[in-house]
């Protein structure tokens, strides 16, 4: 066999000057600025890329959005950062199917418009998805609030193509609402940070846009009358699509409120006429120990509500704030939110927000509230008042500080090792980031 | 004596009856609910049949230690032969381990032991006011563990989603021996979503000794609709039409002329005999969101020429609908010695003309087809009726089936929608995938399983085991310079 006698791989030193490049002091991860930074603009060159990195023992790392690459450990290593954002064809949208396949460049807003025009919706929460790329969102693999409806966006991805580090497209499931092919690959990626391959493309299963929403909201003088509303509803046949709880502080961003309140505030997604019941319905059942209950009473008020309960979830790298999540669930939340106040208790403007529709806790804080000697202590504490924890965001100098932004290694690690030694075996992808600092 | 040793060990953990090797108690342990024809039947050299999961555990360190290869098994009610014991050694029964160790209705969990059986955690939960949502059509008696392997499907998958979407966590024996807890209650845990891995893995990279469960709160309410509709275009059309209208139905169900006939020579289920197809419909929610609903199908429906839309308006009627569905395969032995069932997808809007399809190889082979299927979400069920005492039949059987899968492949769809590829249709892989395709998977087993011992020969093509990965690497570069491998 004459090998591979037409691919002859070029480092990536010997392609650089050829490739659309970006200026390196927009991507920093952790401080950490890379030598280069590529924007690939077809997957074939986005493999290019990835042979000349591993020829050259080289450390890249994904770019989506950037809206998220708060989370992670600081890398190992980071010579180069690969932009994804101009392979962002959407490559199929069958409207019938209720199917889609969209390149991981493609931003959630985007997709959302189009989605709309044929009353479809990809019901994913972020931050800032005018930003945030659908590729991003799946290596990061977080669910905003609508996970109580909806469930994750890993349960919306039916299929996914990967760049191997041998430059090599592989493809896990299908573009079948139901498959139970082979393995299911996607679920290796999702949260992965690109440390086992970097996705290129995903097939997604979308659902009918809700005709129509509500958002009530109910203010309560303290977190033990707002956990007893969330729990009331929660655990009725309301239906509701997403449920969280604020603190003051955060009330105050969400909702420019001058009063300072512990807030629910619950969704509402149904057709036109059912959902004004609905709405007034969750009112009954917060109403009582309530200080104000209040209904955004149209569906653009509804959305915008929660845009912006959506921003104190924003992941995006802080020199300023500290952003940490915890693992709960909804009948822990209170203790688990009673321990992180009690941890922080000398910071100012602590923002808690508890989303008892998936058992997470999201606090920010201003980083001048803790310094590097004492930041192992806090986490240490915080981490013992969830099932698991991960710091968001934080300024590199308090994340060197701290042994793994994601806690405690977790048991069968020695699983996640095998699979990294299989899929990078030469830790070229985002070396050092992942849980265990793999 | 390696064997007499072997035996003594496993007694030690699982006491004497929790083992077997008669000749006699291991005949059940041959096959599963695959077509013996097509899976094969083979015999594990033990059963054993552990009570907890420390039990498991060392049975699997001891599997090692002899190097003895691993096969574990629900309640055998797979369908495409992933509990076989392909290569003999050790079948792990779980069908002891059926405690409802833990139930949560606020953080809306359960944990259960594997072996406990589907409908069981329902039946425990519903009065609470709570469901385990997959309902595979063998939900009362398939395991939840079975479920967790093949990542079973069922009729309100349309709306609650498959297995997967409703286990937050396992407790797994891997085959390292390590009894570890993957994932948790609070959803997101860091690092790589091992639980997402290991479900559908149909046994090969772990075996699940405890599985945390989602509980979905029951609907405030339900309506059941029937309708019967002069062909299958037409109640294809209307299936299209729901979908288009953006309603997404609990269950969208469809049956042919050739089921209805099964279902009301067997149960009574209701269904007129003279419909082409027949749609049962199933809406759940908030009451007012189901009457809206309701409203917007019936007329759908109508405008499809459904002869009239069935509303059940009691417990007894919906039950008696969905029993005829539910009991569809069973009620073929009214028609067929032998059916072979075959589990295809499609994505939904090919569905129209897959039924065609199926339709002419129906008549190109001569075999009779009927058609009972989830029609929502584009999985099929073509039952090839036959008799296996008939020369030459069986082949015709395969050989049909195999052009069902082209087919539906072609057409973007998959070769299994719920039932899981086992050992019956490993080799079709190659359809979906191309080689490096399947050495990335293949990495997958490998990183967990590098010596091959767990469930060996289920899910990955022939040639694709251990120290094959390279050499699928190497086909896959040749067939890109258009040299094909056999």
């Amino acid at each position: 066999m004459s090998s591979d006698a037409d691919t002859v791989i070029r480092t990536f030193s010997e392609l650089v000057d050829e490739l659309p490049q970006r200026e390196t002091g927009e991507y920093l991860v952790d401080s950490i600025q890379p030598g280069h930074v590529v924007r690939p603009e077809s997957v074939d060159q986005l493999a290019e890329v990835i042979r000349g990195v591993r020829a050259d023992r080289l450390a890249a790392v994904p770019w989506g959005g950037g809206t998220q690459m708060g989370v992670g450990n600081p890398p190992a290593r980071y010579d180069v950062g690969i932009d994804l954002s101009a392979i962002n064809d959407v490559l199929r949208y069958d409207a019938d199917d209720m199917t889609m396949s969209v390149q991981a460049g493609c931003r959630l807003a985007d997709l959302n418009q189009m989605l709309g025009e044929h009353r479809q919706v990809l019901p994913v929460d972020a931050a800032l998805p005018e930003r945030a790329t659908i590729g991003g969102l799946t290596a990061v693999g977080s669910s905003g609030p609508r996970r109580l409806g909806y469930g994750p966006l890993r349960d919306l991805i039916i299929g996914m193509s990967v760049m191997s580090t041998d430059g090599v497209v592989t493809k896990g499931g299908g573009q079948v609402v139901k498959n139970v092919t082979g393995f299911d690959m996607m679920r290796l990626h999702h949260g992965a940070l690109g440390s086992l391959g970097i996705i290129v493309s995903m097939n997604l299963k979308i659902i009918p846009k809700p005709q129509s929403e509500r958002t009530v909201i109910a203010l309560f003088d303290s977190l033990d009358d707002a956990d007893q509303a969330a729990r009331e509803v929660l655990q009725s046949q309301l239906g509701v699509t997403a449920l969280v709880v604020t603190n003051p502080e955060a009330t105050r961003e969400a909702t420019d409120s001058a009063r300072s309140n512990w807030a629910i505030s619950v969704r509402c997604e149904a057709p036109p006429s059912a959902v004004v019941r609905q709405a007034e319905r969750v009112q009954e059942y917060v109403a009582s120990n309530a200080q104000d209950v209040t209904t955004e009473d149209s569906t653009d008020a509804s959305q915008e509500r929660w845009n912006r309960i959506g921003k104190a979830l924003e992941q995006r790298p802080a020199q300023e704030d500290v952003s940490i999540r915890l693992g709960s669930t909804a009948s822990k939340l209170r203790a688990t939110a009673g321990s992180v106040a009690h941890t922080l208790a000398g910071a100012e403007d602590v923002r808690l927000t508890l989303d008892y529709g998936s058992g997470l806790l999201y606090t920010r804080f201003p980083a001048r509230a803790v310094n590097e000697s004492e930041f192992q202590v806090v986490f240490d504490q915080l981490s013992g008042a969830g099932d698991h924890i991960t710091v968001s965001t934080a300024p590199a100098n308090l994340k060197q500080s701290i042994q793994d932004v994601f806690g405690a290694t977790p048991a069968g690690f020695s699983a996640l090792e095998s699979l990294k030694e299989t899929f990078d075996p030469d830790r070229i992808l985002s070396p050092g980031r992942t849980i265990g600092k793999l | 004596m390696a064997s007499q040793q072997l035996r003594e060990r496993l007694v030690s953990i699982v006491g004497p009856d929790g083992l077997l090797d008669d000749p006699y108690d291991l005949l059940v342990y041959e096959y599963d609910a695959s077509d013996e024809a097509i899976a094969g039947s083979h015999q594990p050299d033990f059963v054993v049949l552990p009570t907890t999961s420390e039990q498991v555990a060392e049975v699997v360190r001891i599997a090692r230690e002899f190097n003895v290869v691993v096969t574990p098994r629900g309640a055998g009610t797979g369908l495409a032969g992933g509990a076989i014991a392909s290569q003999g050694g050790i079948m792990v029964v779980l069908t002891r381990m059926t405690k409802i160790l833990e139930v949560n209705y606020l953080d809306r969990y359960a944990v259960v032991e594997p072996g406990l059986i589907n409908l069981d955690l329902s039946v425990k939960t519903s009065p609470d006011g709570y469901f385990f949502a997959p309902d595979p059509s063998s939900q009362k008696a398939c395991t939840i563990g079975g479920n967790v392997a093949n990542n079973s499907g069922g009729p309100h998958c349309l709306k609650y989603g498959v297995t997967s979407n409703h286990i937050l966590g396992l407790e797994v024996v891997l085959p390292s021996g390590e009894l570890i807890w993957v994932g948790g209650s609070a959803p997101e845990t860091p690092g790589y979503d091992l639980t997402g891995v290991m479900v559908g893995s149909e046994g090969t990279i772990g075996i699940v000794t405890k599985a945390m469960v989602r509980l979905t709160r029951n609907p405030e309410d339900i309506n059941v609709l029937m309708a019967p509709f002069p062909t299958i275009e037409s109640a294809s059309g209307a299936v299209s039409s729901i979908i288009a209208a953006g309603i997404l139905p609990a269950a969208l169900e469809m049956m042919d002329a050739l089921t209805i006939e099964a279902v009301e020579t067997a149960f009574n289920a209701g269904y007129p005999r003279d419909a082409g197809a027949v749609l049962l419909i199933e809406i759940d929610g908030l009451r007012e969101a189901v009457a809206e609903s309701t409203e917007e199908i019936v007329t759908i429906c109508k405008q499809h020429d459904a002869k009239e839309v069935r509303v059940a308006t009691s417990q007894a009627e919906r039950d008696l609908f969905w029993q005829g569905r539910k009991a569809a395969f069973g009620a073929m032995g009214r028609l067929t010695k032998n059916y072979y069932l075959q589990d295809t997808v499609v994505p939904r809007t090919k569905l129209p003309q897959t039924l065609k399809r199926v339709d002419e190889i129906s008549r190109d082979y001569d075999l009779k087809i009927a058609n009972v299927f989830h029609a929502g979400d584009g999985n099929l069920h073509p039952l090839i009726l036959f008799d296996r005492y008939k020369p030459g039949d069986l082949e015709k059987v395969l050989n049909a089936g195999t052009e069902m899968l082209h087919y539906c492949v072609d057409v973007g769809g998959a070769i299994s929608g719920e039932h899981g590829i086992g050992l019956e249709k490993k080799d079709h892989l190659t359809m979906m995938y191309s080689t490096d395709d399947l050495a990335a998977m293949a990495g997958l087993k490998q990183s967990f399983d590098p010596t091959q011992y767990f469930n060996p020969d289920k899910v990955l093509p022939s040639g694709s085991g251990c120290g094959e990965i390279d050499s699928l690497k190497e086909h896959a570069r040749w067939e890109k310079m258009g040299i094909h491998v056999v």
